[in-house]
């Protein structure tokens, strides 16, 4: 027999109203407003290279070739080195929670003394009465 | 040919709504994650509608760092919801009410 897809019906959904009508608050005021006509890229614009040249702070000028407009933008390289520098702090905290400090032991949030009997191994843990434990330590 | 700001708004809105209202009505961390990442890509179609509708590139290259701090904010919250799991057995966010040290 095949499970087959089926509605959840655990939820709150009263609580879900309020997104609901979030939802007819934004669209009447975003209907009733008016906007000018888009400005749009001019014909020839090289989106992609001026991305590139704003997220690096390259003069824009530089990269084009005959026929191609750059399209101003500002200069991003700071944001983007400071961006590198939180994707690695993030990986670093992913992989700080994810592991165990000793075969078996749970660390984290909720690591105490009073364990309980039925703690899951996440990770598949370690084979017992292995001298040699893999990995990095 | 291009498309009315309105449009981008709606659908920007339609789409962060869905993702308040899983936020707001589900108990799986998991699907949490779902949702506000759903918002946080209403987010980056808004950057990308008025970088269209400013003529400037600015929102583009905005909507890519927005890109980059979801990835950040799924590495994390998905190692959160490992230690959730080993401590409750289970991702129901409201079990975990407490937080033992």
């Amino acid at each position: 027999m095949t499970n087959k897809p089926k509605f959840a019906t655990e939820g709150n959904y009263i609580a879900g109203l309020a997104a609901v009508a979030l939802f007819v608050v934004l669209a009447v005021v975003f209907l009733t407003a008016s906007f000018p006509a888009p400005a749009g890229f001019p014909d020839g614009a090289a989106i992609t290279k001026s991305l590139g040249a704003a997220m690096f702070d390259i003069a824009p000028g530089q990269l084009m070739d005959d026929g191609e407009a750059a399209v101003p933008a500002e200069g991003f390289l700071v944001a983007f080195l400071l961006i590198g520098v939180l994707l690695d702090a993030a990986l670093d905290g992913a992989v700080m929670l994810a592991k165990r400090e000793d075969a078996g032991e749970n660390v984290g949030l909720g690591s105490g003394t009073d364990e309980p009997e039925d703690a899951v191994a996440a990770d598949g843990g370690t084979p017992s009465g292995d001298e040699s434990p893999g990995g990095e330590e | 040919m291009a498309v009315a700001a309105e449009y981008y708004l709606l659908l920007s809105a339609a789409i962060f709504c869905i993702g308040l209202f899983g936020v707001l009505t589900r108990r799986n961390a998991l699907i949490f994650l779902m949702s506000v990442e759903l918002m946080l890509n209403a987010a980056n179609i808004n950057f990308v509608a008025f970088s269209l509708q400013h003529g400037n590139l600015t929102g583009q290259v905005f909507a890519l760092f927005g890109m980059a701090i979801a990835a950040a904010e799924v590495a994390v919250g998905i190692g959160i919801i490992l230690v959730l799991y080993r401590n409750f057995t289970d991702v129901d966010v409201t079990k975990a009410t407490t937080m033992r040290w």
